[in-house]
């Protein structure tokens, strides 16, 4: 017969005040071998202990299992952290809460009032207006996005579809020198025009989608409050500052002492209004192949910019001369002396590993940390996708800018175009460009997408070519004409596909993962879903990171690289953006084209699988069962 | 365009001092043309041959437009490239 003196129990609960002046609940616990020892609880758990002994006080615990307590401590291995609610507009269910620190994930639930989360493990008692079930499920903070040029999708999309539905709660766009303000009415054309060559905008997407109610920044960022569902962190674009101080001469020389006054003030105007930052491009070109005008700016005057951004600590982004180390390098330094000099993060993107320059990424990641350990931040953003392109030839895909006459003919009206592909010697041109310099054909490797007949689609133009006994380019042109230029090719791992290569990269704590583009080269590849190939590829596939540190890297190190203030971790009193996954299914779906632009115009889209519940700022914006909902809780994270 | 090869460099994500040693680098000033560069950053030698020298090592100001002029936030290399190839 058991001595029930020797059997481990609860011998007393006591309410107490903790030290951060919230009650506790003191459990003292008698051991087999009769001594007397206490475990304090704060609220959450004293809760759960309460309801795991099916009592209604603390007094009643007294005589209960010491199990009971065993198993709720085992069950949360992290404390529960609640600040005041009593009841929960929304409250997360039985998640394993992966909380963007890089902490080890843990058990618990989530409760979320007035946008803020109140509760962050544990268990709760209180009730919620809406309850999700997460169970086996992963809760994590909203992921955060931080290279897009969602600039004018924004204005007739503020879901910024379907990036929302991939879990991305918070984009930073604006970047590579081009934003849509501050910018004077006289520089649309010029701007759109930008915007057209270098994100393959198409005319749609600026002509009629919206309304232009803004020149300054500040009247930009009134336009998009209250119409967004995702946190929109804009950059003012160098180019357009230009523009506003100089005119036409902004791509024509240097600015006097007197214009980089004037930026400098429009600068700081837009950082007092909300800009994350200033962003610039050592590499882009407007529409007529001219360099934009951030380009024509000497190095004094980007450091009479920077020094504006020192005032409020804001970030500078660049693209570098990515296609050379050598100038890479040489940018890494200008930034870090930048970055040191006035006390302001920097960030460059893109760094992509291809077989073109093999030494890239290690020679750029072994200078980035270099920089680092002078004082310096400059954050290399790597992409997580592949690089592939996929085009018809009913559009001047940049497939095509090494070879300018396709190129040249692309871009005429499409009667014109299709009448050049017909033309005998016009074709003669094309084929020449394209076959003829002894190399072999440049079009073999591409392949056929689209086409009306199933059996040509997934096949090779050099399959197709020698089956009709003539060239792939050939067979490119003729394929087209047949389906009116509608026709797809996908040029597929044209570099940065190497996941053994990749991978160790993404997990290295100086690299900053980013650079999707998301919202640009809309009509070559899709710019969405690399959060989930983050997940299925290195996470699931080649165990390059853990599931912790792959949250941490788009998520509280993103927030932390910008200066994102209230986001990106899960902790009381944060901003309750919250995204609810599968992991072991989240992925990107497969690259699909889509005519959901302004005026019925082509995109290529990727849904997103495995991503269950997506909430910014405290609302359901997406969910799996719903779809997209009508809130519009995004905000502007600076102004 | 051509179809990509399978990169086979075992070694390329390896550190390599060598390989990051600094390539000396000016950025233009206002005004600036190759002659002026070539005087400041090459004093020894003769112009018309620093001027060769310096077009050389910077092949890129010559792949864009405008070709060979520059553009205000130019790199300008006044030391050649790696000799082992390691630049790009």
């Amino acid at each position: 017969v058991p001595d029930p003196a020797s059997e481990p129990i609860i011998t007393e609960a006591i309410v107490a005040p903790g030290h951060d002046g919230e009650a506790v609940l003191v459990v003292r616990v008698r051991h087999e071998n009769g001594a007397i020892d206490s475990v304090t609880l704060d609220e959450g758990r004293a809760q759960q202990l309460i309801e795991a002994c099916a009592v209604e006080t603390a007094a009643e615990l007294r005589g209960q299992p010491r199990q009971r307590l065993l198993d709720v401590l085992e069950s949360s291995t992290a404390p529960v952290r609640r600040i005041g609610a009593s009841m929960f507009d929304i409250l997360i269910r039985n998640g394993r809460i992966v909380d963007g620190s890089g902490q080890p994930a843990y058990a618990g639930d989530l409760g979320i009032t007035d946008g803020r989360l109140t509760l962050v493990g544990g268990h709760a008692a209180s009730p919620a207006r809406i309850e999700i079930d997460a169970k086996n499920q992963v809760v994590a903070p909203g992921f955060i996005d931080p290279h897009t040029h969602f600039d004018a999708q924004l204005l007739w999309d503020g879901q910024a579809r379907p990036a929302l539905e991939h879990g991305v709660t918070t984009v930073v766009h604006g970047n590579c020198s081009l934003s849509l303000a501050p910018l004077k009415a006289e520089h649309r054309p010029k701007v759109v025009g930008m915007f057209q060559q270098i994100e393959e905008m198409p005319d749609a997407a600026f002509d009629g989608a919206f309304e232009w109610t803004w020149e300054s920044f500040e009247d930009y960022v009134a336009a998009l409050r209250g119409q967004v569902a995702v946190n929109v962190a804009p950059l003012a674009g160098h180019s357009p500052i230009r523009m506003w101080a100089m005119g036409a001469d902004a791509q024509k020389r240097a600015a006097t002492p007197e214009e980089i006054g004037t930026m400098q003030d429009l600068l700081r105007r837009c950082l007092e209004a909300g800009a994350i930052g200033l962003s610039t491009s050592y590499v882009d070109v407007d529409e007529n192949l001219f360099p934009v005008p951030s380009r024509f700016a000497h190095y004094e005057e980007l450091d009479a910019l920077a020094a504006v951004l020192g005032e409020f600590g804001r970030m500078l982004q660049v693209v570098p001369e990515f296609y050379s180390t050598d100038i890479t390098l040489a940018r890494v330094d200008q930034l870090a002396e930048l970055s040191r000099k006035h006390g302001i993060p920097t960030t460059f993107s893109p760094l992509f590993d291809s077989i073109a320059q093999p030494t890239n990424v290690s020679r750029v990641l072994d200078r980035v940390a270099e920089q680092f350990a002078s004082g310096a931040r400059v954050w290399p953003q790597v992409q997580t996708r592949p690089i592939d392109i996929s085009f018809s030839l009913d559009v001047a895909s940049l497939f095509f800018v090494s070879l300018p006459i396709w190129y040249l003919i692309l871009r005429l009206p499409r009667d014109q175009k299709i009448a050049a592909f017909q033309d005998p010697d016009t074709r003669k041109k094309l084929l020449e460009a394209a076959e003829g310099d002894g190399r072999g054909s440049r079009f073999g490797h591409l392949r056929i997408r689209d086409h009306h007949d199933p059996a040509l689609n997934g096949r090779t133009l050099a399959e197709v070519s020698s089956e009709r006994g003539t060239t792939p380019a050939t067979v490119m042109i003729d394929l087209s004409l047949e389906e009116g230029l509608s026709i797809q090719f996908l040029s597929a791992n044209m570099g940065h596909e190497d996941s053994s290569r990749i991978g160790p990269v993404l997990a290295n704590d100086l690299v900053h993962i980013g650079a999707s583009d998301a919202g640009a080269h809309i009509q070559s590849f899709a710019t969405y879903g690399d959060t989930g190939y983050l997940f299925s590829e290195f996470v699931r596939r080649g165990g390059h990171l853990g599931l912790e540190k792959a949250v941490r890297k788009i998520t509280s190190d993103t927030a932390r690289i910008w200066g994102i203030p209230d986001r990106g971790l899960l902790q009381p009193g944060m901003a309750a953006d919250v995204v609810i996954f599968d992991p072991e299914t989240i992925a990107r779906g497969e690259e699909i084209p889509t005519h959901d632009m302004p005026e019925g115009g082509m995109r290529y889209v990727r849904s997103a699988s495995g991503i269950d519940t997506v909430i910014v700022n405290g609302e359901i914006t997406w969910s799996r069962e719903g779809g997209y909902t009508d809130a519009r809780p995004g905000v502007v994270t600076h102004a | 365009l051509n179809a990509p090869a399978k990169p086979n460099h075992e070694d390329d994500m390896k550190t390599n001092e060598r390989a990051n040693e600094r390539r000396a680098f000016v950025s233009p000033e206002p005004g600036d043309s190759w002659q002026a560069i070539a005087t400041r950053a090459l004093p020894d030698e003769p112009v018309d041959e620093a001027v060769a020298k310096l077009k050389g090592w910077n092949l890129h100001l010559f792949t864009r437009i405008p070709s060979g002029e520059f553009l205000g936030c130019d790199v300008v290399f006044v030391t050649p490239p790696q000799a082992d190839g390691a630049g790009a």
